[in-house]
Formats: structure tokens, sequence, C-alpha cells
């Protein structure tokens, strides 16, 4: 007697409702032999074909609703349903039925993608978006390079202004500037403030093609000696103290003791940052027009900006090239006593270039995120495909093409990214301004970081990026796996060995790209904590240092200022808990010194040709003790060192390489076109960075050449609120209009001087944390999915007499394996990749042995941890059960 | 829809149980609709309507042993209850009550 073929009763067997199982089948098979024997096997199986397609659609449909299907009406099979809708419906209901894997995947794809995204947002802010003037490219910082005396960058005099506007060919325009905080006072008897003050020649606005949004710019001729005193806001500072009030136009500000006249307020979005050579940017709250007689002053008083404007009908380069030349015969036009030239630097890459590579590493560290991200989704949606082989395989033995099944799994995964993707918008909404709080203020563009249309549209690109070649692998497998195979193998519901190979191998790079990740926020660590435990040379804590600017016009005479920071100190001495005050023109870490060549009489360094270059700034008496500062030999100043008593002092490296050996004190220097005689040497503390400095610093009394702006530090136990209303009261009495601004405390300046890294350290910490988190979820999921695949045979075993502890050991040894490949393989990768990091890394080389130790036994004892539920889920196998499913 | 309401297919599974007795499993059943209603029906249709009318009461149904030429597997055999039974008249009923009054023209027939 004729019986169906058994691959079409195999697969009707698996099609047709449960209940109806047996019947059906035998049924069937009664009635197959009948039309065998009548119409021929041929046509018998072509009947029997379309029995068992028929026989799936209800139940297909039924385990899509749930419920028993109302639509046999017509006994056709039911009415068609649209593709599309019908995959959406069947997308949504699967994933609606494993909730955990959905929430899992979508938790995964939010966290990396919401991380990753709030970081392109600061890269695309700083780096990519342009900046918001006329055509910015052409747009050229010009410097004096004065390198023969170590200063590669120095400012620009006023008289090279008019001489390079007469020369330059290729130059449209050029603008000088300079920015200065500036005592400001708006109405009689108000509180002084300190502000930003930028003063450039009436053509800066209309150069950088940028119109003010109120009022109107400098005219020409508004600016120099014979000029007016106007004064353009900044959008945040007409907000801040007009509230916005388009009264401002017209109102008159006291700078300097100088009545201005408001005349304009520059656009929401306008941004410009002038930087000097080695100080931080400075935004500038107002702009006002150069006063001063810039083409007669003096030739060696180097002390604007410059930018120029290259024609639109000449290349960048050109106009570089044409200041080079310039600068050559520079040297003899203005007679210069030491070698000088021009060097022209281009505004976008200069605006962006301290801080380009930090952030470069964190685009490289979004990227590595981001492919650990797809590799964790991957492996996810191949373990699922494998769960899923069986209802696959009936979809497309009942004639589903192989594309039906790949849409239907790009579909899911698709399905699963986007998701994720609009869950790491909301991420990188929620996580972006705390981000922000940690971004230095001296970061360039800091306020064009946000979320804004190139952001979104990249985001969602990226996860639908992912999507796609995240379900494309399980996609492939699933259509290239041969019908006949997958239904001979159907009783044993299992991935093959060539997926669980492809599985382990994603785990693998999961593991491997957490490792480059947790490395180097080990290694940022480490080096976070060298620089912490460092010596910076100066008291760490219980210090307040407050800044007090003089009006030039009325203290036009240092003693003036000496004898107000005198009776400052003294008052303040006498309040509770003030230890020592004293005050400095350059505070540690803030790069406020002057940079001066020295002469050391009697040096064993050759420095007749050289003249080293010095750091140079004034302190008052009691400043040492203030600042904790330690003196190594001599003595401080007192109030009797002033500009006659020619006494300086000097840091221990300068005595140590000038003088080894002998005692410092009493020998002579020449500074600038003073000669001094060192009366102390002190322990440097650091003026730029935490770490090094790379230059000596020689101290002068204020009293002999101090300047109208300084820092007051007060050795207190007192909070800084405290202490600055106490400094108030004080200065009320000595002079109400004295500004007194920047209440700070020594913890707040290393903190800022630390922040660059602090940034790098936690945005580099929370990739390293998602990325730990994939790794440990793919562990977990591949040897989840292994054990439930082996689930018989492992029931079988433990049937035969295995101990559950062999059972435990045999998936733990499994576990092992990934998690030591993807170790080896994660160091070998962060030996290369670690190194980018070098210029962030401190007291650590990038390949520390330690570090990178500790990291892989980290990762391997967490990779274990994944493990060991689906071991001991392994050692619970039922084996009664087991032979009773054979 | 109400419970004892039938769908055409139900009425045509449960006539054709009426007329196979006491042979009425799914192979003689499918047969029967498809000779003497004309109506293609596949046997996952025939079980389906069989499993409701079962739950709704309206037929019973029994195994028995399995069978050789069945690849040892038992036949499901079918019978309608009097509930059932009811619920066929009524159905017969209500298509009379709206046939009633109205005469075909005689083209309608011969298609």
């Amino acid at each position: 007697m004729a019986t169906p073929p058994r691959l079409y009763e195999r697969l009707l067997s698996l099609v047709a409702d449960g209940r109806d199982r047996e019947w059906i089948v035998g049924d069937l098979r009664e009635e197959y032999a009948r039309r065998a024997a009548s119409d021929g096997e041929r046509a018998a199986t072509r009947w029997y074909r379309g029995q068992v397609l028929k026989a799936a659609l209800p139940s297909l449909r039924r385990r899509l609703d749930r419920e028993p299907s109302q639509d046999v009406r017509g006994g056709s099979g039911g009415a068609r349903f649209d593709a599309l809708r019908l995959d959406l419906r069947l997308v949504r209901r699967q994933l609606a039925r494993t909730p955990l894997f959905t929430a899992g995947a979508v938790l995964t794809l939010g966290l990396g993608l919401g991380l990753a995204t709030a970081i392109f947002s600061v890269v695309n802010g700083v780096l990519l978006r342009p900046l918001p003037y006329d055509d910015p490219a052409r747009l050229v910082w010009v410097w004096t390079d004065l390198t023969s005396i170590g200063v590669p960058r120095a400012n620009i005099t006023g008289q090279q202004l008019p001489w390079l506007q007469e020369r330059s060919a290729a130059f449209t325009d050029f603008a000088l500037m300079r920015v200065r905080p500036a005592p400001l006072v708006g109405a009689a008897g108000e509180e002084p403030e300190q502000v930003s003050l930028t003063r450039t020649t009436a053509n800066l606005f209309e150069m950088l093609g940028v119109a003010p949004a109120l009022g109107r710019a400098f005219a020409e001729g508004e600016d120099g000696p014979a000029g007016t005193d106007v004064v353009v806001l900044s959008w945040g500072y007409w907000q801040r103290r007009f509230g916005g009030d388009p009264a401002a136009i017209g109102s008159v500000l006291r700078i300097n003791d100088a009545p201005h006249t408001v005349i304009g307020v520059m656009p929401e979005d306008f941004r410009f940052v002038t930087h000097t050579s080695l100080g931080p940017v400075v935004a500038s709250d107002l702009w006002a027009t150069l006063r001063t007689d810039w083409e007669n002053e003096n030739t060696g008083s180097f002390s604007y900006s410059l930018l120029g404007r290259v024609r639109p009908d000449r290349r960048v380069e050109a106009g570089m090239a044409e200041l080079h030349a310039l600068g050559a015969e520079m040297q003899e036009e203005f007679g210069y006593s030491i070698e000088a030239g021009l060097r022209p630097v281009a505004l976008v890459p200069d605006l962006v270039g301290s801080v380009r590579t930090a952030l470069l590493v964190l685009q490289a560290a979004v990227l590595v995120l981001l492919v650990a991200v797809l590799a964790g989704q991957a492996a996810l949606l191949l373990a699922r495909a494998d769960r899923r082989r069986r209802e696959l395989t009936i979809v497309r033995a009942l004639g589903a093409g192989t594309g039906d099944v790949v849409r239907l799994v790009l579909l899911e995964s698709t399905l699963l990214s986007v998701a994720g993707g609009l869950l790491g918008l909301g991420t990188a909404a929620l996580t972006l301004p705390r981000f922000l709080a940690l971004v230095p203020d001296s970061m360039p563009r800091r306020g064009d970081i946000a979320l804004d249309a190139t952001v979104l549209l990249a985001a969602i690109a990226a996860s639908l990026v992912i999507g796609l070649i995240a379900g494309l692998l399980p996609a492939l497998r699933s259509a290239r796996s041969g019908i006949g195979s997958a239904l001979r193998t159907l009783s044993v519901p299992a991935g093959d060995g060539a997926s669980r190979r492809t599985r382990r191998a994603l785990v693998v790079a999961q593991i491997a790209l957490s490792f480059v990740l947790v490395a180097g926020t080990a290694l940022l660590l480490r080096s976070m904590l060298n620089l912490l435990a460092l010596d910076p040379g100066f008291a760490t804590r219980d210090v307040v240092t407050l800044e007090l600017q003089f009006p030039t016009q009325r203290y036009d005479e240092l003693s003036r200022s000496v004898a107000v920071i005198d009776a400052l100190r003294e008052r303040l001495l006498a309040r509770p808990g003030v230890a020592a005050v004293g005050a400095t023109s350059a505070l540690p870490l803030s790069a406020a010194a002057d940079q001066n060549s020295a002469f050391f009489v009697g040096s064993v360094q050759p420095q007749e040709a050289e003249r080293p270059l010095v750091d140079s700034y004034s302190i008052t008496p009691g400043y040492l003790e203030a600042m904790g500062i330690r003196l190594m030999a001599g003595r401080d100043f007192t109030s009797l060192d002033t500009e006659d008593s020619a006494a300086t002092l000097i840091d221990a490296s300068l005595a140590a390489s000038h003088w080894p050996g002998e005692d410092a004190v009493g020998r002579t220097l020449l500074l600038g076109g003073d000669t001094l005689t060192v009366v102390g040497v002190f322990v440097q503390p650091r003026l730029y960075r935490v770490d090094e400095d790379g230059r000596g610093q020689v101290i002068i009394p204020f009293a002999a050449g101090g300047d109208s702006r300084l820092d007051v530090v007060v050795r207190t136990n007192g909070t800084a609120p405290e202490l600055a209303a106490s400094a108030r009261a004080i200065l009320r009495d000595i002079d109400p209009l004295l500004p007194l601004s920047n209440v700070s405390t020594i913890e707040t300046h290393l903190a800022r001087a630390l922040s660059e890294r602090r940034l790098a350290l936690v945005l580099v910490g929370a990739f390293g944390a998602v990325a730990l988190l994939l790794a440990v979820l793919g562990t977990y999921t591949l040897l989840a999915s292994t054990v439930s695949q082996r689930s018989r045979e492992l029931g079988v075993r433990l049937a035969i007499g295995a101990r559950p502890g062999s059972i435990v050991s045999l998936v733990l040894r499994g576990a092992l394996g990934v998690v030591l490949t993807g170790t080896a393989a994660g160091l070998v990768l962060a030996l290369g990749a670690t190194r980018a990091l070098q210029g962030m890394l401190y007291g650590v080389t990038p390949a520390d042995p330690l570090t990178l130790v500790s990291t892989a036994l980290a990762l391997g004892a967490l990779g274990l941890i994944a493990a060991a539920l689906p071991a001991r889920r392994a050692s619970r196998i039922d084996p009664a059960r087991t032979l009773r499913e054979e | 829809m109400p419970d004892d309401v039938l769908t055409e297919t139900e009425q045509l599974v449960m006539l054709a149980l009426v007329r196979l007795v006491p042979e009425a499993y799914g192979v003689p059943v499918r047969a029967e609709i498809e000779e003497r209603a004309g109506r293609e029906v596949s046997l996952a249709a025939v079980y389906a309507a069989l499993d409701r009318l079962e739950r709704r009461g309206m037929v019973t149904s029994w195994l028995s042993d399995p069978l050789p030429e069945r690849g040892g597997r038992a036949r499901k055999h079918f019978r309608v209850t009097p509930e059932g039974a009811h619920a066929l008249h009524e159905a017969r009923e209500t298509m009379a009550r709206m046939w009633s009054g109205l005469e075909p023209h005689p083209d309608l027939r011969s298609r």
C-alpha cells in the first residue's frame, strides 16, 4: 500500500494543530493510499502537498491569534493577508511572546546607541558643525613667530596692521583685537562687575560676515584715538544684565570708568573666541572699539590678536604663503632685535586643535562600542533564530520563498533596533546635560553641542544599519539551510555546528571589544589617581581665591593698589579662621604668568645665545604661606621689598640647573631690563598642568612690578561665600567701586585643570560599562541556549549516572573557552588601541601589564559568573523527563 | 457569533456526518462534501469545524483502535448530538423562513 512521502508527512505532523494531529495524519494517509491507487502516486502526492499546506494555515493563524481560528468559512483556508501587515503582526506578536529577549535587546541597544549619540553630538558640535561665520575657512589668525626665543605664537604689534593692510594682496582685510577683563558699572553706586571685553577695530563683524540681531555693528571711524566709546553686547550678556530688553540699545555702561553707549546685540548663536598663545580660549561678554593709537605704538608691544580674511578669488594656502613671505620682510622693516616672522594659522582647525585628538579618541571609542552593540545584537538574533528554526523551516517548506524568510527576520531585527534607537535618543537627551556638566568651560565650541538634526539623523541611520547588519546573519542562515536537512533534524530543535561557531565568534568579539574599552578606562583611571596623588607644589585644600581688578584710570600708581591689598590683608587676617592672606598675578594652574627671557649670572648652562624663557609673575608678602608654597632657602618677600630692593625668588629647579651645588641666595639674574638679587628659593607650584610645567619660575614683589589684575589668596577653614562676604564688606570701606569677582576655591581650580581628563575618564568608562554589560549578556545567552540545545544529551548523561558537578564543569569549560579566546583577542587589540590614549595617560604606559592583567582577570571572572546560571540549570535537568521525551 | 448559529461549513460537516453514520470520520466527511456539495474542503478545515462543534456540544467523538492502514494511528469518529440536530434543523428553518414567499427565477436555477 502506498504511503505519503515521509518528508511531507513529517511536515504535516509539525504544522497540524496539536489536538487533531493524530487523526489528520491518519486520515490523510488513508486517503493518500486510495488516491494513489486510483490516480497514481504523483497525483496523490500533489494532492497531499496541498493538504499539508492547507493544514498549516489555520494552525499558523491560530498560533498568531492564540485562539482557534474563526476563519474556515468557505474552506479555502481563509482570506489572504496583506503580506507586510501579516509580517509586522507576526513579528510584533513574536516579540511580545518573548518579553525578556525583546526587553534585553531594546535596552542594550538603547543604552549603547544613547551613549554613542550623546558623544557624537559633542563631536558634531565641536568638530563637524560649521562655524556661524560667512565662509569661515577663509579666516586666518596671524601671529608673530618668535620661535627664536621659544614663543612660536606671539601677539602682533599695532604697527603691523597698517603695514599688512598696505602690503598684502591676498587678504581683503585684517582686524586687530585684544581681550581683557574690565570692571563695568551700570549705574552710579552699583557694585562693579568684572566682564570679559574685546576691543577691536571697527571692521571685525563685517569681516566675520555677521550682523547684530538688534541695533547696529561698529561704523567706520568709531575706532582709533578719534573714535567713540560704543559697545556691542553678546546675547548672553544682554539677557543677563538687561533681561533681553530692547531698550538696552542707547543705554550707557561705564567700562573702566569711561561711559560707553550700547549700540547693538549680537545674535544668540554668534560665538567668537580669541585665544592667547598660552592661555585658554576666551569668549567675550562685550565688544568695544579699540581706542588706542595702534599705528604709533611702541614696536616692541606685542599685545594684539590679528584676524585676516583671504580674498574670495585667492586660495587660502596662497594667503598663508603671502604672510610667510611678508614675515621675512618684516624683520627688516621694523628692525626687531630678535629673529621674528609671521605665523598664519587657519581659524577653524586652530579653534578645535586642542581637543581634536581627545574627541577623535572618543569617536573611536564610540565606534568600538557600536561594533560591540552590533555583535551583541547579531548574537542575540542568531540565538533566537536557532530557537525559531523549526518555525522558519515550516514557513519555508510551506512555500514561503527565501525572500520571505529573510524579510521576516530582517523586519524583526530592524523593528528591534529602531525601538532601541528611539530609546537611545531618549537616553542621549537625558545623558547629554550630564556630560555637558563635565565638559570644561574652556572646551572650544562648548555652546554648539546639542542634539541637532545631524545628530538625530546619524542616530537613526546607525540604528537602522545595526538592525540590518545584525539581522542579515541570522536571515541568511535561515535562508541557506536546506529544508530537507532542517526537517530531518527537527526532532532536535537546535542550531547546528556552524551557527554555534558563528555565535561563539560574535561573543568572542564582544568580549574582545569590551576588553579594549575596559582596559582604556582602567588606564585613564590610574592616570587620574596618579595625578591626584602628585604634589602640585601648593596646598590643595582650605584655600579661597578672589579676583581683584583695579581700574587703571584711578589706580594709575602701583602704590595705591599696594595700599588696598595691605589694608585688605590686615583686616582679613583679623577674621576668625583666617590663617594667611596674600595675592598673586598668576594663580597655580591659571596659565596667567608672563614669559620673559632671563639671564642667570654665573650659570653653568650655555645661555648667551638662548636666553632661557621663564614664567614670571608677582606676589605680595604672605602669598607663599597662604598658597602653601614651600620655601627651600632664603626668605619670603616683606613689605620692604619694593622696586628699589630688586629682590626676586626663583624656583628650586632653576637654582639646581643654573647654580648646581651652590647657594642660589644672593646670586644675580637679569629679567627683562632689570638686575635682580635672589633672596629665596621655592618649590615650584604648577602654573599650567598638574603634572608638569616645563619652564622655571621667577617671582618679583607685587610692589615692584604689579599688574592691574590680581588674585587674593586666603588660607582659611571657612567657606568661600563666607570669605567673599567678609572681603566685600571690607572693600566697601576701602573703595566701594572695586570689583571683586571669580570667588573660588583651590579645589575648583584643581578640578578644572583635570576636567578634560575626568571627562575622558567618565566617557570611556561609561562605554566600558555598556560594552561589559553586552559581553556578559552575550556570554550568558550563548551558554543558556547551548544548555537548552543540549538538554537532551545532558539529561541522558545524568540519567546514566553523571554527577551534576561534572555537568556544571562541562558547561563552564565551554564558557572558559569563549572567555579566554575573547580576552586573548582583546589583549592583542588593546595593545594597539590604547596607544591612542598615550597623550591622556600619566604615570602609566599604554601597555601597562598590571592594568591589562587585572582587566583580563576581571573579564574572565565576569564571564564565568555569566556562565554560572546556565551551568546550574544544566545540572538540574530532570533525567526522567528527558527519557520520557525520547 | 451566537452559540447555536452554524456557519455554512459547520452545516455541511454535520449533514455529512448524518449521512455517513456509522463511517463518520475525516476522510469520508471530506469526500462527501466534495461529492455532494462540489466544495473543495481541506481536512484541516473539517477538523477545525468539528473541533468547534464538539466544544459547543453539537457533535461527540470516540476513538477507534489503532489501524495498520493508518500507520498504527487511531481514527476519530463523530456523531451528531440531539443539540446538534436541533441547531441543524433551526438553521434549515431559518433559511426556509427567509425563502418563504420568494420564487427564484428559472434562469437562476439553471446555473
